[in-house]
This record gives structure tokens, sequence and C-alpha cells, in this order.
């Protein structure tokens, strides 16, 4: 029976590998099943105006989604879907995680002792401020995370536009994300690297991580080709 | 025994795939498109059609197909898709501004459609435009030898037809067989410019874009290739064409479907009207004094980027101009899309009466369209509703103008 220091390291050194196999393995048979159908099969017409324009309208003026069209009717689920996308980047993009992913990338190829970096507080590259994230970006992460979990359910028991579309899978992803953002963010505010929490940070991130390249969590890498796609497709037809 | 099949899928490419897969489900699609805002009926969600389609695919072509080989798909799953959500909706696009990914939608509903039409589980009501489609060269069940009856029947009998001109006038099939008012009024304008013009004739047959809400991508092309033949043998260089769903066809679908360009010009009327107005050619002086409204037709605005020209025109007889709210490219449906008066009338029936509240919320008098499908649904609307409302095309409008 694993005791909680040996889960501890285990999540350190061997699960990171774990993850990385089961990430590369994902995103292989993913790109594969999406090459198997080819390129399109209609020829795509000349296009009006210039498509790296489009492509560049279509991530900067029209970035959001019209509130006319998405906002309108929903305005709480526009407003809190946005901003957890924006909060969850600006974790991503917070200390912790960029010098985690910093010093994974100075590791050696072959690393005799694998370990993911528990880095002191104190230590850490500033990228977005250390307070504004821990106490009120990672609140309103997670808060906004949960609302739309929430609405899901509610659509659920209660009718809307998710009824129907919700499946089996979509209370894995949320749910797993918010979990992997809670136990972070319990264990940054009270900091002690060899806790119980850190290690479940440690395995719901990797399992997060696991998971992403077979699930809708892909959408994350898949929606630059596909919002760039759709900027040509403006180009195309001027609109 | 339970009834199996395996599907080709020969239409979906990987980047149909990808946008496929992109989709989150968040719903975003739903509160954007007309066919749901009307209904709220849970399957008319678009997200709804692209979980379906993403389940028959991964039976075949997922991860555990890659493991346990492709596994057949019921013939019930196709069933349920094309009986309970694939035929609630108008193909007008609208999800695809809408999703906050911008997944190019309405490709993949195409692509559906036509998987289930292959399979033979398309909706009845659709088999029986495909029949008409297939025997009378329209998707009304009239008659071809009627097609060109309004010109008798609006005394046109000078009207050119099937004679070599340098401008062709494609009618189409709602303005040939419901909206005849359009036509001559097209009609006329041709004249009052001096153009050099012709009807296609007897020849013409439908663009081919009720195929696409069939499902039959061949076919589709059978009909392109025909009319696309007719108008090289009668040596035009510029289609006109007052009917958004065509323009989308001659325009966008033809080079698609045949997989190379065409020398043609295609102009829809309301571009065609401002060139006029532009070159000098056609004097519009402001005698409408009603308040004005205009309905963008999904296939011509979000579709077709034909948005600044009906307004020039509108703008140069109407004094009393006024925007309606869900215009432009995000415009709201008719109703009339993906032959939705056939197909689900209902549907139809309350789209059309949405958007005419949205044209009586700004307290229009006229309202105006530029394609004869949304003309007629929203007429119907207005009768419904005994609104006294004034619906007009464009081409109406002017040539009412041109009279004067």
């Amino acid at each position: 029976m694993l005791n909680y220091m040996q889960l501890f390291d285990f999540s350190r050194s061997v699960l990171p590998l774990i993850t990385l196999v089961v990430f590369i393995i994902g995103v292989a048979l993913r790109i594969a099943k999406w090459a198997s159908f080819g390129f399109p099969k209609m020829r795509r017409p000349p296009a009006k105006s210039n498509r790296l324009w489009g492509a560049i309208k279509n991530w900067s003026i029209n970035m959001l989604p019209p509130w006319d069209l998405a906002g309108r009717a929903e305005p709480v689920a526009y407003v809190v879907g946005i901003t957890m996308h924006v909060t969850c980047i600006l974790i991503l993009l917070g200390a912790l995680h960029t010098a985690s992913v910093l010093h994974i990338l100075d590791l050696p190829v072959f690393p005799s002792r694998f370990r993911l970096p528990v880095i002191p507080a104190s230590s850490l590259p500033v990228t977005v401020p250390r307070r504004l994230l821990t106490y009120v970006i990672t609140p309103i992460f997670l808060s906004t995370l949960a609302i739309l979990i929430l609405r899901r359910i509610y659509h659920k028991l209660r009718g809307g536009p998710l009824k129907a579309v919700t499946i089996k899978t979509d209370w894995i992803a949320s749910p797993l994300l918010w979990l992997a953002g809670f136990t972070g963010f319990l264990s940054v505010v009270s900091y002690e690297p060899h806790t119980l929490i850190l290690t479940l940070h440690l395995i719901l991130t990797q399992v997060f991580i696991m998971y992403l390249p077979y699930s809708k969590l892909i959408h994350s890498a898949a929606v630059f080709l596909v919002r760039t796609w759709f900027g040509f497709r403006r180009a195309i037809y001027g609109v | 025994m339970v009834d199996k099949v395996f599907l080709s899928f020969k239409l979906l490419d990987g980047y149909q795939t990808i946008n496929m897969e992109t989709c989150t489900r968040c719903g975003a699609c739903g509160r954007s498109c007309p066919a749901y805002t009307v209904t709220k009926d849970d399957y008319a969600v678009p997200a709804w059609k692209g979980v379906e389609f993403r389940r028959l695919l991964n039976r075949q072509r997922g991860f555990l197909s890659a493991v346990l080989g492709q596994r057949p798909i019921p013939r019930e799953w196709l069933r349920n898709i094309s009986s309970k959500g694939l035929y609630l909706c108008t193909l007008c696009g609208r999800c695809m501004p809408g999703c906050v990914f911008n997944i190019q939608n309405l490709e993949l509903w195409e692509v559906l459609r036509s998987i289930i039409h292959e399979e033979g589980e398309a909706s009845p009501s659709l088999m029986k435009v495909s029949a008409s489609l297939e025997h009378n060269r329209n998707p009304y069940d009239r008659d071809h030898a009627e097609r060109l009856r309004w010109i008798k029947e609006l005394g046109l009998e000078d009207v050119k037809t099937g004679e070599r001109a340098e401008a062709l006038y494609y009618v189409g099939c709602t303005s040939s067989y419901q909206e005849q008012g359009i036509a001559s009024s097209t009609a006329s304008i041709l004249n009052r410019m001096n153009e050099d013009w012709s009807l296609f004739g007897s020849d013409e047959w439908c663009c081919g874009d009720p195929y696409f809400a069939v499902g039959d991508r061949d076919k589709a092309k059978e009909f392109a290739q025909h009319n696309l033949e007719v108008a090289s043998s009668l040596g035009a260089k510029r289609i006109i064409t007052s009917c958004a769903h065509c323009y989308r066809m001659w325009k966008w679908k033809y080079p698609q479907l045949l997989g190379k360009n065409h020398e043609l010009q295609i102009l829809h009327t309301t571009e065609y009207l401002h060139e006029c107005v532009e070159s000098g050619r056609l004097k519009l002086e402001k005698r409408v004094s009603g308040k004005i409204t205009y309905h963008d037709p999904c296939y011509l605005s979000r579709l077709g980027d034909v948005v600044n020209e009906p307004r020039s025109i509108i703008g140069k007889v109407a004094e009393n101009y006024v925007e309606m709210k869900e215009g432009k490219f995000d415009t709201f449906c008719c109703g009339g899309g993906g032959i939705s008066e056939v197909v689900n009338k209902d549907l139809w029936t309350k789209i059309g009466d949405e958007r005419l509240r949205q044209a009586k919320s700004v307290d229009s008098e006229i309202l105006v369209s530029a394609c004869p499908i949304c003309r007629r649904s929203l007429t119907q609307a207005a009768e419904r509703s005994r609104s006294n409302i004034q619906v007009l095309d464009i081409t109406e409008l002017v040539a009412k103008e041109l009279k004067d």
C-alpha cells in the first residue's frame, strides 16, 4: 500500500512520463483520424479579399461572438463563459505553471531522476502578480467554471439548449478541470510542498492532460485551426 | 435482427472533421439558431446534429474502431437523426457566427443530410421534393411547362426567351411559380435599362439549391452542369438573378460542385441595381414616405456578402429607413430556407412570424427583402397576423418607382 509521500513522489516522477506517453498517443491518434478524411473534397472558391487578413480579423475585431447571437438570450452564460476562458489562460500563464514548464524544458532528454519541480513561491518569476492570481483570478475562474457546470445540470434537469446535446463525457471534462483548479488553489493558499493536496493537484492535472486529446478538451488546440479557417471563409465570401 | 449499415463518409474531409470535433456542446449555437429560438425544441439546437454526427463517425472511425475495427451503425440511429432534429433547420448558417469557435456547421449539416439521404432515410417530404425536381425541374411539384406562364399572365410576351444575349435573367423556381411579381419587376427593370438580356426559357432548371437540403449532391451537380451549359450556349457573359439561393448556387456552389471556375459574372438584382445607380443609368427619387425596413436574406448577406447594396438602393427611394435589430450578417432567417415550407410547415410559419414581429417592433410600414423565398415567407406571415405591413421585394419597390 502506497503512503501519500510515495504517491507524491509517483505523481512527480513516473506519472508525468505516463502522462506524456498517453498524451502523445492521443494526439497522434487524433491527427491520424483527421488526416484519414483527407483534404476538402469540394473546391474552395476564389477569395474575395485577402485570406490572411480575414484570419487576422477573426482573431481580433471578430474575436468575441456577436452579442445579438450568443449573448442577448443568455447574457450570464456569455459573460461567464468568456471570463472562465480568460482566467484559465491567465492561470496557465501564472508564475507557478510557467516556472514548472520552464523547469521541465530545462531537464536533460533522458533524465535519470526525473522530478516535476516543487518551486518555493518566493523564488518564482513574476508573470501575473501572485496575489492577484491566487486571490482574485483563481477564485473567479473556479466560480465561473462552477456556474457553467451548474448551468449544464440545470438545463439537463429543467430543459434548455444543453438538454439534448449533453453527453456522458461532458460530466468528466469540466468537473475534472474544476477539481484540478481547486486543488491547485488550495495548495497555493496553504503552501506546503509535501502535502496531500498538492499530490492531488498533480494527479488531477495530469489526468486532465492525458484526457485532453481524447475528449472535447481538444478544442483548446483545434480552436486555433477552426477560427483561422473561419477567417479564411470570411475572406472568401467577403463576410 | 437489427438492420445495420456501414457509412462511407465520402463527402466528409479532415477539415470538416476538425470543425466537428471542436464543438464543446456549450449551447451557444442554440441561442443563435432561429429554429431553436422559435420552437424551443431540444433537438433543434444545432450542436445536437453535431453530437449525432460525431457518434456516427466514432462508431466507424473513432479511437476504439482503431482497435476493434469499424462497427456498423444501426439503421435506427439514422432514422432517429432524420426524424428528430436533422430537418429542424433552415440551413441559414446563423449557427456559424453564433458559435464561440466559429465552427462551420453549415457544411457539416449538408454532409450529414447527404449521408442520411444516401442510406435512404431522408424525410419523405424531402424525397417528394427530390421527385419533383427530377420530373418537373422545380421543387414545388409544378409542371415544367408552366415555368414561363408568368410571362403570358403578366402580359410580357415581348420578353426574349432562350435567345442569345449578353445578360441572362435566371428567374429561379420561386419567382417563376409563386412570386411572379418579382420576375415581372426584374424584367421591367432590365427593359428600362435597355439591357441586352434574355430569359433562359424552357431550358431553365432549378438552380439545384434544394438538392443540398435533400442531400443529393450528384443531382445538384447535374443541375449545375445543365444550367451552365445553357448559359454558355446562349453566349451569356453575366447572369442576373433575383433569388438569394440561386445567387449563392451560381456564384459559390457551381464552381465547387464542378471543380472549376466559370467565366460568368454573377449578379444579384441588388448588385445590378446598385451598379446601374452608381453608373448613373438609373435615377431614383425619394418618393416612398412610409417607414421602411429591410430584411437581409441569409444567403445574400451572411453567406453572400451583399449587405450594403440593398440599403443603398432603399436609401435612394425611401425617406424613412429604419434598421431592424437582427440584421446584416447576423440576420434572422425568414423561415424559408431548406425548403421548410414543404418539409416543416410549422417551423416555416413560426420563424416567419418571429421575423415579422421584429419588423413590426420598429414600426415599419413596408418590409423589403431581396429574395422570393423571404418575400413569400414574410407575406404569408403578414397575412396570418392580418398585419398592415406591406412586404415587397426590392425589385418590386424599384419597378414601382420607375412606373410612377
